[in-house]
This record gives structure tokens, C-alpha cells and sequence, in this order.
């Protein structure tokens, strides 16, 4: 039987190459392609008509966009406001690319560390470019905690800077090992369905049922995770913009 | 599944950040291996942070869901 870390192969489709770099369309990018393409027609086409009364596309489209929008103003305030459509996207991607990724035989890119780090190395980097802009030097007061006696400083700002530091890796980790995860664990008692016998035979149909039930919880880590990671952007932003 | 997750990755990457940080400054400052050991602990400590950080956040949030409804 496959090896159920096969799955997770990338394989390139079109190879392509720049001197030295391999830049090949694979795989995943062609499912990042296909979010992405899945993604644009759902919004674009359910906010064609833009009816008073939604019908059931328009209100499928307004209900993500009030969960972000409640998400940001709950999370930064009105000034998160320009970074909306940046979160909204954010959410919108990693949704749709871990649940497109559960449909047997896709790929799911999320599960990869270098999509998920590339992702968070990025919103961390912009946050404290943005944490820069706006308060300046003022910026590193965030690496001191409020309140605290200025001779604890020499222990507390390597702590604060060891914990600003790891917050990229555990952002990308959290959501790589989700997703890892759970494909293994589906394909793990999927085998054991085939090996039984399949789900018609008695003994088969027992891993089935659990299969079933563990495909139904995947469905929910695949939103949860889309959720923690954009709220985990949301609560990087608000400090950046509000220190503390 | 979804909590232990979290916690653990926090606590271990905390670790993790700290030991790379301790052991580019010892490569740097060349003073191996006391730097590394420093910062293992020190990232320790901010591991525990970060979990505490998480926990405070998300029973704020579950507060805030009971006091809607």
C-alpha cells in the first residue's frame, strides 16, 4: 500500500527554469491556481447582482465578508479598516485551499511548511514594517512590557524579543501540522477501509464509519485554521498599530 | 486536539527561537557555548509566555461569545 506521506509529493507539471532557479509550475501551485481561480468566480459572481434582498450566492459572499469585518474591528479597531481587504484575502485563501485540498485526489498546499511560512514570514514582516511606520522609534517600547521596573529590562527584552521572533514560526507550524495531520489520519483509516475489505463487508464498513466522522471533523479544522490564522494576523496588527 | 496543538507549538517553538538566537550570537560573539544556554532558558520562558498569552486571549474571547447571546 501507498506510503501515506505521499500525498504530500510535489511533482512538477511544467518544468521551467531561471539560470539557476527552479521555478517549475507543480502541483501545488496548480491548486493554488485553481483556490485562487474558485475563489475569484465565487466573490465576483455573487456580488454581480447586488440585490437588496441577497439571495442565497449573494448571502453566502456577505456572511464571510461579516465574519472578517467583525473580526477586524473586534480585533484592531477602526484603524485596521485599510487592512481589510488584505485579511479578507488572507482568510479567504488558506478557507478555500484547505477545504479544496479535502476533495480526494487534490493537493492540498497548505500542508506544506515553506506555503504556510512564506505566508506568515510576510504578514510579519509587513506588520512590523507598519508598526514602524507609525509610531517610529516609539515602535520598540513593545518589547518592554508597561509597568514593569527599568532593572528587570536586561531579562525581560530578550524574552519579549524570543517571543516576538517565534511568532512567525508558530503561525506557519500550526497550520502545516493541522493539515499534515489530518491528511495522514484520513488516509491512515482510509487504508484500513481497503484493507478490510471496503465499506461494503462488515468489518470494513466499522473504519468507514469513523472515516466519515473524521472527514466531518477535518471540515472543521479546515475553517478553524483559516479562522486562528487570520485572527492571529488581526491580534499581530493591533499590536503593531496600538502597542499594548 | 485543536487547544494541545497550540499550546505545544507555542511552548516548542519558543525553545526553538531561543536556542537559533543563542546560537547565532555565540557563532557571532564566538563566546560557545554559554550564549546558547542562556537563550535556551531564556526561550523557554518565553514560550511559557507565549502559552499564557494564548490561553488569557482565547478565555477573553469565550468570555466575551457568553456575554453576546
Amino acid at each position: 500500500m501507498a506510503s501515506p506521506l505521499e500525498q504530500f509529493t510535489i511533482e512538477p507539471i511544467l518544468d521551467l527554469k531561471i539560470g539557476e532557479t527552479d521555478i517549475s509550475f507543480t502541483n501545488s501551485s496548480l491548486w493554488m491556481a485553481i483556490t485562487a481561480l474558485v475563489l475569484i468566480v465565487f466573490v465576483v459572481v455573487g456580488t454581480q447582482r447586488r440585490a437588496l434582498v441577497p439571495g442565497r450566492w449573494q448571502s453566502a459572499v456577505e456572511y464571510f465578508y461579516q465574519v472578517v469585518a467583525d473580526m477586524v474591528r473586534d480585533n484592531v479597531g477602526s484603524q485596521g479598516r485599510p487592512y481589510f481587504p488584505f485579511i479578507f484575502s488572507l482568510f479567504m485563501f488558506i478557507l478555500f485551499g484547505n477545504l479544496l485540498g479535502l476533495i480526494p485526489t487534490a493537493f492540498t498546499f497548505t500542508s506544506h511548511l515553506a506555503v504556510t511560512f512564506a505566508m506568515a514570514a510576510f504578514i510579519f514582516v509587513g506588520v512590523t514594517i507598519i508598526g514602524l511606520i507609525t509610531h517610529g522609534l516609539k515602535f520598540f517600547s513593545l518589547f518592554f512590557p508597561h509597568g514593569a521596573p527599568i532593572v528587570s529590562a536586561p531579562v525581560l527584552i530578550p524574552i519579549e524579543i524570543i517571543s516576538y521572533f517565534s511568532r512567525p514560526i508558530s503561525l506557519s507550524v500550526r497550520l502545516f501540522a493541522n493539515m499534515t495531520v489530518g491528511h495522514v489520519l484520513l488516509k491512515v483509516i482510509g487504508g484500513g477501509v481497503v484493507a478490510l475489505g471496503g465499506f461494503f463487508v462488515v468489518p470494513g464498513l466499522l473504519p468507514f464509519v469513523f472515516l466519515v466522522a473524521i472527514t466531518m471533523l477535518e471540515v472543521m479544522i479546515a475553517v478553524i485554521q483559516a479562522y486562528v490564522f487570520a485572527i492571529l494576523t488581526c491580534v499581530y496588527l493591533n499590536d503593531a498599530l496600538h502597542l499594548h | 486536539m485543536g487547544v494541545g496543538v497550540k499550546v505545544g507549538v507555542d511552548l516548542v517553538v519558543g525553545v526553538g527561537v531561543g536556542a537559533g538566537i543563542g546560537w547565532g550570537l555565540d557563532f557571532w560573539l564566538g563566546t560557545k557555548p554559554f550564549l546558547l544556554a542562556l537563550f535556551i532558558i531564556l526561550g523557554f520562558v518565553a514560550g511559557l509566555l507565549n502559552v499564557v498569552r494564548t490561553a488569557n486571549q482565547s478565555f477573553k474571547s469565550s468570555r466575551t461569545d457568553d456575554t453576546d447571546q
